[in-house]
């Protein structure tokens, strides 16, 4: 039943071994669980933090034992066992920098090279040989923050009455769904899933199985990379269907949707069930019950405080439950500018998220009187990729954007080596949107096509499309002779994309082109781009990782912009706009065909087609690959990962700093927090656990 | 005087809905706004026909789109008068008038200790320069004052946290160190509060302190002259007194005219230097609202920041009538 899996594999370059191996590593990490387990479990050793210990003692929550799972999640410090205590100060422009510390809470993880599978919240899976059945293991035991045991039957009323209502997914209609008492059926599951039905069952409290009609070869990266997780998101719905209206009623769910002051039932809903990742620092309770290290105790203003939850899953190889540090505050900051003040001054015990590569000689400048170290990971984001409007309201521009030639001439305006210089430190790599090779169809060729950098070609190009300087004015015109201009709408967030635009908008004005960008943000740029009012819009580009290829390619025209081609490809012609011939047939090939594929020949062969167009074709215009990011951590934070511990690769698809698990940093020395201090007593105080959670809320200006 | 009062007071109820109409068209003057954010997100979104009509029904009555303007305006004024509903800030999922109950006080005990800070220091300062007409020390203070009108806020707070950070270890941003983020409350905590506040306080009233110095000294240098002062001393009355009992007094109108528009300059300075400085006040709740095209939000806050204006006008014109008689006969006589 059990076979090699060539997606989990891609990686390592010995293919046939690695093949073998890591579907195997999925299951040696449960045997290897299995007589530690035992040895801990036997000699009773879990050990706990002093402060639960106390709190077991006055009856808020049971006894350590009680509250791991029968086997818990074993994590490998990086370099020692670690001990109890401190406070981790963290400052961020968003609260992502808190939630990269929380970790994302989904079934599997990628490891340090990217590989999906790797065990979390569920203990294994295992796969049949075509790929069509999948199935899943929980670890009886696991509990909520709340002391809840999470069991299957939380994922089936997350599919049965979260995915299967009309309300909260509503972009699923009922005849793609078939209900029934411990399954439920989906036909061609948005966002990613077509031409695919797939039935989720429940075989037992702890196991759960997937059925596909095709073979479902991705399933296990969608469950490794959470911000893909519409299949497998972990909800506490044992508490959020105390407001769901089909549950309580449509009434009473939208009367206490009314007191929280919202609307309608789904809101209250929404607001309640964001999990971490998603949530954003105001919209952050303490209420749902979470599978996080962490719980959050106390949010004002600009800070949000998190102290340890007393029922995470995971211990050390001694035996001591997770997490070391006993809390995190994070504090919101308004600007780079304090920011990098806040890391300078050694205030900040851990920034990556917010900092720019930019400020990467004044962090190291202070490393001493800040008592920190910088450390340079490789971002895996194509620097700054460009989306054409490919169905622009002006039908010349639309059709200009689809001649392979102009993009082309754009492309090759890039000048990849004066960006490496002047805003990478000349780090970066001056590569495409291309696979890294780690994958089993890696190809270096794909990686420098259409690199170079050539304006006189690309004069040439246009001149070919008759936009050539009509009037005399010094800009290139259409062909008609009317002034062509366009505008890209940049986004300041994440990589430097404004040094970027710069030098290549310079570069194509030199050459005629009369193009601009604009620096907007993301409520604004946002709408522009889904109401189809733009040009171009830029982004970064993630790609090249085995766990996101094949759940979703950046490379693909048509994609994020609105009424597009994919949103016509995707729901059968219902919305969206009909695309040229060539790209459906290139769409076929990434949903359909590469979406089912049951060997690994068929695997790469359709890979390297696919790559093949998007490369020749320069459907987006890409950048720069493998750019420094800095990462700062103070002195006496241990446990951060190094150079030695693996690839240092900063990336969404691999949730930032997750495969290290920062759970198992520590504090050399750092004290204690007191009782005194502690907010985790009233947190599990009978008074919040037994108040009605919108009041609670309200009151304390949460809601 | 009552009568002086009341017509001031009618005046600024006039303006208040004047202001309160301007903001209402400006919040509606973008293209663009996160409901039709959202409703765009339905249109876009791969649902059934029948499904996106119910959900867009329910964005637009949501927040009224369906109502004309004016009825609109009325919903929105109705609910700020009636209950102090300034409605929901689309951002933050979350009652506007509960954002501003957490945010203003920050910013009022900034601007408060701001006008503090301006008026111990610029009177005394004042005082001297224009006694001390002329000389070094006159001309050093005319020269930081200009400086101090001059440099804009948000750069003049990152000079000082940067030097007070390099030459003092002075904490960078925010209100509180760390360490007493979350501790009770005891002197050091007290200490570290004053450390952040230097930057925002100081700041927040350079401008208008160097102002103030600028308009004492020249007030005062007027007055010097008259002959009321020669009548003064040749009654031999001391020349402390002489000064602190009449020139003074008259130079202080345009000071006590000037607190009306330093109220709310010190509220609208510190949006941009607590933006800055990392103050968890309005002025970030500001830039985030108007960057999240939140505009009622955005509006709400416009609106009290110009009712304020109006306040302290308010304010200074009756305290003007009572340190000055004539002020408030005037213009009586004149109607």
């Amino acid at each position: 039943m059990v076979k090699k899996h060539f997606v989990l594999l891609a990686y390592a370059g010995i293919l046939m071994l690695a093949c073998a191996m890591v579907f195997a590593e999925g299951r040696r990490e449960r045997n290897q669980e299995g007589p530690q387990q035992v040895a801990v479990v036997a000699s009773g050793e879990f050990k706990e933090a002093p402060l639960l210990t106390q709190m077991v003692s006055e009856g808020l929550i049971p006894p350590v034992g009680d509250r791991l799972p029968e086997n818990p999640m074993v994590i490998e410090p990086l370099e020692s066992v670690g001990r109890y205590g401190g406070t981790m100060n963290i400052f961020g422009q968003s609260p992502w920098e808190a939630v990269l510390m929380m970790g994302h809470q989904g079934p599997f993880l990628v490891d340090p090279q990217g590989t999906p599978g790797v065990p979390y919240v569920f203990e294994s899976f295992e796969v049949s040989e075509d790929f069509k059945e999948w199935i899943f293991y929980l670890r009886p035991g696991l509990k909520w923050s709340d002391g809840e045991e999470l069991t299957a039957w939380h994922l089936y009323d997350y599919w049965r009455y979260h995915r299967a209502n009309q309300v909260l997914t509503p972009e699923m209609t009922p005849e793609q769904i078939v209900i029934e008492d411990n399954a439920v059926t989906f036909t061609d599951e948005p966002p990613w899933t077509k031409g695919r039905t797939v039935r989720k069952e429940i075989i037992d409290d702890y196991t759960i199985k997937f059925t596909s009609d095709v073979p479902y070869p991705f399933l296990i990266n969608y469950m490794s990379a959470s911000q893909f997780s519409v299949w497998s998101r972990i909800l506490p719905m044992h508490f959020l269907k105390q407001y769901h209206a089909e549950i309580v009623g449509e009434e009473a769910a939208n009367a206490k949707a009314k007191e929280a002051g919202m609307n309608t039932w789904d809101q209250l809903y929404v607001a309640f069930g964001r999990t971490n990742h998603q949530s954003s620092i105001q919209i952050q309770r303490s209420f749902p019950p979470t599978l996080a290290p962490y719980v959050l105790v106390d949010r004002e203003e600009n800070l949000i405080v998190y102290e340890r939850n007393p029922y995470y899953w995971a211990i050390d190889t001694a035996g001591n439950q997770l997490p070391y540090i006993d809390r995190i505050v994070f504090e919101q900051v308004n600007n780079r500018e304090i920011l990098d003040g806040k890391v300078i001054s050694g205030e900040a015990d851990w920034a990556g998220f917010d900092l720019k590569t930019e400020s990467l000689p004044l962090y190291r400048e202070y490393e001493e009187s800040g008592n920190y170290t910088t450390k340079v990971w490789n971002c895996t984001f194509n620097t700054v990729i460009m989306r054409y409007n490919f169905n622009h309201q002006d039908p010349y521009i639309a059709e200009l954007f689809l001649e392979k030639d102009f993009r082309m001439a754009l492309q090759i305006t890039v000048n990849r080596s004066r960006i490496n210089d002047e805003v990478m430190f000349g780090l970066a790599k001056e590569y495409r949107m291309a696979p890294t090779p780690g994958n089993s169809f890696y190809d270096h060729e794909f990686e420098i096509r259409h690199t170079e950098f050539d304006p006189e070609r690309a004069g040439r190009l246009l001149d070919g499309l008759d936009i050539t300087d009509k009037d005399g004015d010094g800009w290139r015109d259409r062909p008609d002779g009317g002034a062509l201009s366009m505008e890209v709408l940049v986004g300041d967030y994440e990589t430097p994309k404004i040094p970027v635009m710069e030098i290549i908008t310079n570069d194509w004005q030199a050459i005629g082109l009369n193009i601009t960008f604009e620096v907007m943000d993301w409520p604004i740029r946002w709408p522009l781009v889904t109401s189809n009012n733009y040009d171009m819009y830029t982004h970064h580009g993630a790609y090249n990782v085995p766990v996101t290829y094949g759940v979703n390619m950046f490379s693909l025209p048509g994609l994020e912009s609105g009424q597009t081609f994919d949103t016509w490809y995707k729901t059968g012609g219902r919305a969206g706009i009909e695309p040229p011939p060539d790209i459906i047939e290139l769409y076929d090939w990434y949903y359909k065909d590469l979406q089912s594929v049951s060997t690994e020949d068929e695997f790469n062969e359709i890979s390297r087609k696919i790559w093949d167009n998007v490369i020749e074709n320069v459907w987006t215009l890409d950048t720069l690959s493998e750019f420094p990011r800095p990462v700062i951590g103070k002195n006496d934070l241990l446990n951060q990962p190094t150079e030695e511990h693996g690839p240092l690769f900063w990336a969404w698809d691999f949730w930032w700093i997750h495969p290290y698990y920062p759970m198992q940093f520590y504090f050399a020395d750092r004290p204690e927090i007191t009782r005194g201090e502690s907010q985790l007593f009233d947190y599990y105080s009978a008074e919040r656990l037994n108040a009605d959670p919108v009041k609670y809320s309200i009151e304390r200006g949460w809601m | 005087m009552a009568e002086y009062i009341v017509r001031r007071l009618g005046h600024s109820l006039i303006l208040i809905v004047c202001v309160s109409m301007i903001t209402f068209l400006v919040i509606q003057a973008p293209p663009g706004d996160y409901a039709s954010y959202v409703i765009t997100r339905f249109q876009n979104a791969p649902m059934t026909e029948e499904m996106r009509k119910i959900r867009i029904e329910e964005v637009r009555r949501r927040y009224n789109l369906d109502d004309p303007l004016h009825m609109q305006y009325v919903h929105w004024i109705w609910g700020i008068v009636t209950e102090g509903n300034f409605g929901l800030s689309f951002s933050w999922d979350k009652p506007i008038s509960r954002l501003l109950r957490e945010r203003m006080p920050i910013t009022l005990m900034i601007g408060m200790l701001a006008l503090f800070f301006q008026y111990v220091v610029a009177i005394p300062v004042g005082v001297f320069t224009a006694l001390k007409q002329n000389s070094a020390a006159d001309y050093g203070i005319t020269f930081f004052s200009f400086l101090g009108m001059s440099i804009p806020g948000f750069l003049l707070a990152l000079v000082l946290i940067v030097i007070l950070f390099n030459a003092f270890n002075f904490p960078v941003g925010g209100l509180y160190s760390p360490e007493y983020r979350t501790a009770p409350w005891s002197l050091d905590k007290f200490v570290d509060l004053a450390k952040h506040l230097v930057v925002p306080v100081v700041v927040v009233a350079a401008s208008s302190t160097a102002g103030t110095i600028r308009v004492l000294r020249a007030t005062l240098l007027d007055e010097f002259g008259k002959d009321y002062m020669r009548v003064a001393r040749a009654k031999g009355l001391s020349e402390h007194t002489i000064i602190f009992k009449y020139p003074l007094r008259v130079a202080m109108n345009p000071i006590i005219a000037g607190f009306g528009w330093s109220l709310p300059l010190l509220v609208s300075g510190s949006l941009l230097v607590s933006l800055v400085a990392n103050i968890p006040d309005l002025g970030p709740l500001l830039h985030e609202a108007l960057q999240a095209q939140d505009m009622y939000l955005a509006g709400s806050i416009l609106l009290m920041v110009s009712t304020l204006t109006i306040v302290g006008t308010l304010i200074s014109d009756i305290l003007l009538a009572i340190s000055d008689p004539r002020i408030s006969y005037s213009g009586v006589h004149e109607s």
